[in-house]
């Protein structure tokens, strides 16, 4: 009986151990898995903030928003004749490039 | 009889353990094919930009880029040194670039395949090259270029 007794509190145990480890698998999955949307989010943001920085030096007037899938960029003329354009995304900040000047010439 | 009464509760928790194991397994090649999917996605959309665009760069003189049309959908034309020309442009699924001589009666099959992509669409439009690229599975990656030396590149 104490055999059987001390089997089973060995399996609680080793079930127990196993539901931590298999806690801590999923939340890094989960934390893979929002890493990786991340990621493809940036790359996406990076591209239409260059596009909007690109349209801006070529002539394309200012202030600018443009609206991308789940994303939101937005182009600014700033005080010293250069620009700034910031890409969002559900009011969290994604990407931003901090000065941009016209082409010269 | 003592037997049974923990042979059961084991046998119990051992199924519990299977199920777990199995369900975390499942769950993990989910969550690492979703990952690969988007990594290998995002990766063919950014490194076709790039290149697009690198290719814009290095050609930025004075007529040496050309919007055109070949193999059945739109094409960047870049002049290269004397009498050479690089076209780019998808074809047959793939995105493929062709270094020939110009007027060589090449045919776009010729082209070197560099990356899976279904359509590359080339829009002209002052000094700026708005570029749009369809993957096979619909997903769009789009940019624009601005010629540093003007309108005269087109």
């Amino acid at each position: 009986m104490r055999g059987g007794r001390s089997r089973l509190l060995e399996l609680v145990l080793d079930l127990c151990v196993f539901a931590v480890c298999a806690l801590i698998c999923v939340l890094l999955l989960v934390r893979a898995g929002t890493i990786s949307r991340g990621s493809e989010r940036l790359t996406r943001a990076v591209y239409l903030a260059q596009t909007l920085a690109e349209d801006w030096k070529a002539g394309e007037a200012a202030p600018r928003t443009v609206e991308e899938e789940e994303l939101t960029g937005e182009l600014r003329e700033t005080e010293g004749g250069g620009a700034e354009v910031t890409v969002t995304w559900n009011g969290e900040t994604v990407y931003t490039i901090g000065e941009v000047r016209r082409n010269e010439g | 009889m003592r037997r049974d009464q923990t042979e059961l509760p084991s046998l119990a928790l051992c199924a519990l353990f299977a199920v777990l194991a199995i369900g975390v397994t499942l769950l993990s090649g989910g969550v690492y094919r979703q990952c690969t999917t988007r990594a290998e996605k995002t990766g063919t959309g950014r490194t076709a930009l790039s290149y697009l665009t690198n290719q814009l760069r290095r050609s930025d003189r004075a007529g040496a880029v050309e919007v055109t049309s070949f193999g059945g959908g739109d094409a960047l034309r870049l002049e290269q040194e004397e009498g050479y020309e690089l076209l780019l442009y998808c074809y047959d699924g793939q995105f493929r670039e062709l270094y020939a001589g110009v007027d060589s009666g090449a045919v776009p099959a010729d082209g070197t395949a560099l990356f899976p992509m279904e359509v590359m669409s080339v829009r002209a439009r002052s000094s700026r090259i708005f570029l749009a690229l369809t993957a096979s599975d619909g997903g769009t990656w789009e940019t624009s270029v601005s010629l540093r030396c003007g309108e005269s590149a087109l």
